[in-house]
């Protein structure tokens, strides 16, 4: 049951994230891309991906905490 | 709004490759770096945790959904793009592949469909007219038969007369019965209009006063 809540509640907190926000964490954490791959298939510099990603969690992290606020998970 | 190019003061620059680290997709030297670096720095193993935690969440929720990857989807889209500018993509790029490929949908859409399409439609209609429209009276010379020249004589036979003789006239004026009788007891028979002419057969049939009670020319 926790764990059906918590990915609703990662859902709807992905929802919330830009398209490229949503993009980079695909790329890094599901497809398990290098950087440098990402690199290249964004077409954006290698430290823009790094930067990216960290931002993209810090938001994820932010809207999991406002969500789970809203509605804590039991 | 577009993230800023560089972390927050009073990260460490090690944060930057934390992601890689947890998924293990970091060449070696920087693994072993950042790995110097965890085991002194409690606020990246922090880090380094959250990021193994997120993984696990977003690997399930995209595990649910399924969707293609990221590279096959943008290399769609991309491709998508180029078609639609009107291009069948760069011009370095027309090789015997994107030939062959264009030869075998022209296969599924041959341009002389819409004609042969078209063809068919016109001439079902004119069947369909051809066969509504009512045939041309057989006195007339038409398509679908080679009538006689005929005439109509609407005829009332006397209660008298017998099958037999009635069948006689009728032989010796070429004539047939096509219609009748109706609820006065008329007749319609057609005679050639050759020898004997429609007039004669008239005047013949006004004759026999003992088979024939009445007899007229049917105007068309």
């Amino acid at each position: 049951v926790l764990r059906t809540q918590l990915a609703k509640l990662t859902r709807r907190a992905m929802a919330e994230l830009t398209r490229e926000h949503q993009e980079i964490l695909r790329l890094v954490f599901y497809e398990e891309q290098p950087y440098e791959e990402i690199s290249t298939l964004l077409g954006i510099p290698a430290n823009t991906v790094k930067t990216r990603v960290y931002y993209a969690k810090q938001r994820l992290k932010e809207q999991l905490a406002r969500l789970g606020e809203k509605e804590p998970i039991r | 709004m577009s993230d800023p190019e560089t972390l927050p003061a009073g990260v460490h620059p090690e944060v930057e490759l934390l992601p890689w680290y947890a998924t293990g997709t970091l060449a070696e030297p920087d693994r072993q770096r950042i790995a110097r670096h965890l085991e002194s720095c409690r606020d990246c193993s922090g880090e380094l945790q959250e990021l193994v935690d997120m993984q696990r969440n977003l690997q399930a929720l995209y595990r649910q959904e399924a969707e293609p990857s990221t590279q096959l989807a943008r290399s769609v889209m991309a491709r998508v793009a180029a078609d639609a500018a009107g291009g069948q993509g760069r011009p370095g790029e027309t090789t015997w592949v994107a030939g062959l490929d264009r030869w075998f949908r022209s296969l599924f859409m041959p341009q002389w469909v819409p004609t042969l399409a078209a063809v068919l439609l016109m001439v079902q209609a004119g069947l369909l007219v051809w066969v509504v429209l009512p045939p041309p009276e057989r006195g007339e010379i038409g398509t679908r038969s080679l009538g006689m020249q005929t005439a109509k004589i609407a005829v009332v036979f006397q209660s008298s007369a017998t099958e037999e003789q009635i069948r006689s006239l009728l032989q010796r004026l070429q004539a047939r019965v096509v219609d009748g009788p109706t609820g006065d007891g008329v007749f319609t028979i057609t005679v050639n209009t050759g020898d004997p002419s429609a007039q004669a057969a008239l005047a013949l049939l006004h004759e026999r006063r003992d088979l024939i009670r009445s007899a007229e020319l049917v105007r068309p």
